[in-house]
């Protein structure tokens, strides 16, 4: 066999095997040795693969990725989701389906200081949820913003999704960041305009009763005294980011730090949940950093079989094209987000379409933009949507079923390819804060 | 990402009554996982340390950088078998789910067969890694600046390779645990 053959056969098994449910991870460093071991032999194999587990990581960037975890569960629990909502509930009192506004604007806000869509999606259903049922809202509708709505935590900065993509592009991971600020915001109008249009054509999805029950009534100070501990947390980490006192890995920490003392002061945290939190930020960070080290060494084995040339000559010199590819790849992406987990995705399609895209001279922070959006979109596709389950199972409701809150959370994925199209076609969007 | 699982069917978990033998494994792995745990507690407060160290006293700690990217492998290497245990490495579940749960014995022996991969591929990175402690011991390789402040690697370099070294013994464990699933009564 040719390395080329051994390339796409490599792709075509690990395909496979994921498939059938073999750990991404495991799959990625299996296929991939099998792939040394024939283009070149076992030992250099063997030494590739560990030279990739104690090499891959050794990086002061990674510390990032425990950091904002654990900053993100930690205001999970914190009860700063919870004042973020009554703030916007409070404002948005008087506009038509103002509560499913105001849940899109508290995830905007509330995804600036979290990175992890999961920590959003638990926060709301949790919140908004039970309070647009109680003003009549449909199930379907209320999950449906929630869960359409938890994408933006990894579109806004800090985002978990951005700084995988930043690590694999070899990207700046603040520029990274800025370059999701605009398309956040995009895609939080869109969301709006979404639930605007459905209240007044399709009113029946949204609403299933009147609404007579009572809006708990915050005073000003109220607003401004619920606003300090999320508006702090935003000074600190993107204002300490960009205002130059801090790299990405140091945000995170003082994030996490800064997350733990408005835990703390709010007594919203004991030493056991404490202990627990941090034991899930490691899982999670296993989770995240073994696929990287994973990514690393397919995307070596890649590099040795040539397949990412091939591919590049394939979709530039014939009459495909630049847009032809990243059609092809966005679709690819949807596919695959109807089955694998967002970073997995990233982690599996990168190594092979970053070189094309290089190749195709393509804005790389641009192209990061629309893998992150096009990547969240499997958050909200069945069989597999990670925002849905994570709110079924937050929820803990017994009748609620799965299929409501994936046809809540269908016109939102619509608003995200409508989002998807305008950052393709105006690129600015994404890269006009990223390149200033 | 995939990281709540609260839906897993029984069907996958093999819950055998614990040997003592089995006892003490769990709790060597469980051990290494807290040790982790706390790196990341660590990693957290030293990185603060050096944030208010270069912002009030216009030098930045020693080791911090270098010491960060190196707590950052330990800690994955030692929480490595703890995850393998909990079934917590991402993975696509739509298809495995449903057919172990309707097939219990095959599901099991797919399981199985997942788990020994996962075994043969830690173990060789363990087996393979032994050569880095021994260049790294023998060469006195270590981070810092040299009269300012220095730490030897090679204590790094171990825990790695004693996380991937029982990341694989779990591993290891788990395909026999599917066997007896598999060649069990049928329940």
């Amino acid at each position: 066999m040719t390395p080329f053959e051994i390339g796409t056969s490599a792709i075509a098994v690990l395909v496979l095997l994921i498939l059938i449910g073999m750990p991404i991870g495991i799959g990625m460093l299996a296929t991939s040795f099998v792939g040394v071991a024939l283009i070149r032999n076992e030992t250099v194999a063997v030494r590739m693969m560990a030279q990739v587990a104690n090499d891959s990581l050794e990086e002061y960037l990674f510390a990032v990725v425990p950091l904002f975890v654990l900053m993100g569960l930690l205001v999970t629990v914190s009860g700063v989701g919870k004042d973020t909502f009554d703030v916007f509930q409070k404002l948005l009192k008087r506009v038509t389906a103002g509560l499913g506004v105001a849940t899109v604007f508290a995830n905007a806000v509330f995804a600036a200081i979290t990175g992890i869509s999961i920590a959003s999606a638990t926060v709301f259903s949790r919140i908004a949820v039970p309070e647009m049922r109680r003003h009549g809202y449909t199930n379907t509708f209320a999950t449906g913003v929630v869960a359409g709505s938890s994408v933006l935590g990894m579109l806004i900065p800090p985002s978990l999704l951005m700084i995988v993509y930043a690590v694999l592009a070899e990207q700046s991971v603040g520029r990274m960041f800025l370059a999701g600020i605009g398309p956040g915001i995009l895609l939080a109008l869109a969301f709006t305009a979404t639930i605007l249009i459905l209240a007044t054509t399709r009113r029946d999805f949204v609403f299933e009763a009147g609404d007579e029950a009572e809006y708990d009534n915050i005073g000003l100070f109220d607003v401004v005294l619920k606003s300090i501990p999320i508006l702090s947390l935003m000074i600190l980490v993107l204002g300490g980011l960009y205002g130059g006192f801090l790299n990405p890995t140091e945000a995170g920490a003082a994030g996490a730090f800064g997350a733990l003392v408005i835990a703390l002061l709010r007594r919203s945290l004991d030493r056991r949940a404490f202990w627990r939190l941090l034991v899930e930020t490691g899982q999670i960070t296993v989770s995240v950093l073994f696929l990287i080290l994973a990514a690393t060494f397919f995307s070596r084995m890649l590099a040795l079989s040539g397949v990412p040339r091939e591919l590049s000559e394939f979709f530039l010199s014939g009459n495909i094209g630049p847009y032809g590819f990243l059609l092809a790849y966005i679709l690819l992406i949807v596919a695959l987000g109807c089955l694998i987990d967002s970073i997995s995705i990233m982690l599996i399609v990168l190594p092979i379409a970053l070189p094309v895209a290089d190749a195709a001279g393509l804005d790389l922070i641009w192209f990061g933009v629309i893998t992150v959006i096009a990547v969240e979109i499997g958050l909200l596709t069945p069989p597999f949507g990670l925002s849905v389950y994570t709110i079924k199972s937050a929820m803990d409701d017994p009748d609620l079923k799965v299929g409501e809150i994936f046809r809540g959370a269908a016109p939102f994925i619509l608003a995200m390819l409508v989002t998807l199209a305008i950052i393709i076609f105006l690129p600015s969007t994404a890269t006009w804060l990223a390149r200033l | 990402m995939n990281t709540e699982d609260n839906n897993r069917p029984s069907s996958l978990r093999t819950e055998v009554p614990e040997t003592r033998l089995e006892r003490v494994w769990h709790r060597v792995v469980e051990t290494f996982a807290a040790l982790g745990t706390v790196l990341i507690g660590v990693l957290m407060v030293i990185i603060c340390a050096d944030i208010v160290a270069r912002n009030t006293m216009g030098a930045s700690l020693p080791l911090v950088s270098e010491g960060g990217g190196l707590l950052v492998v330990a800690l994955v290497a030692l929480q490595l078998a703890a995850t393998v245990r909990a079934g917590r490495l991402a993975r696509t579940e739509v298809f495995i789910l449903p057919f172990a749960g309707r097939y219990p014995r095959v599901g099991a022996l797919l399981n199985g067969l997942f788990n020994l991969t996962g075994a043969v591929v830690l173990g060789l990175i363990a087996w393979a890694s032994i050569r880095v402690v021994e260049k790294d011991f023998s060469a006195g390789e270590f981070i810092g600046v040299p009269g300012l402040a220095t730490l030897q690697t090679w204590p790094f370099r171990v825990l790695i390779l004693a996380g991937f070294t029982i990341a694989a013994i779990e591993s290891a464990i788990r395909v026999i645990a599917a066997l007896r699933q598999t060649m069990g009564p049928r329940r």
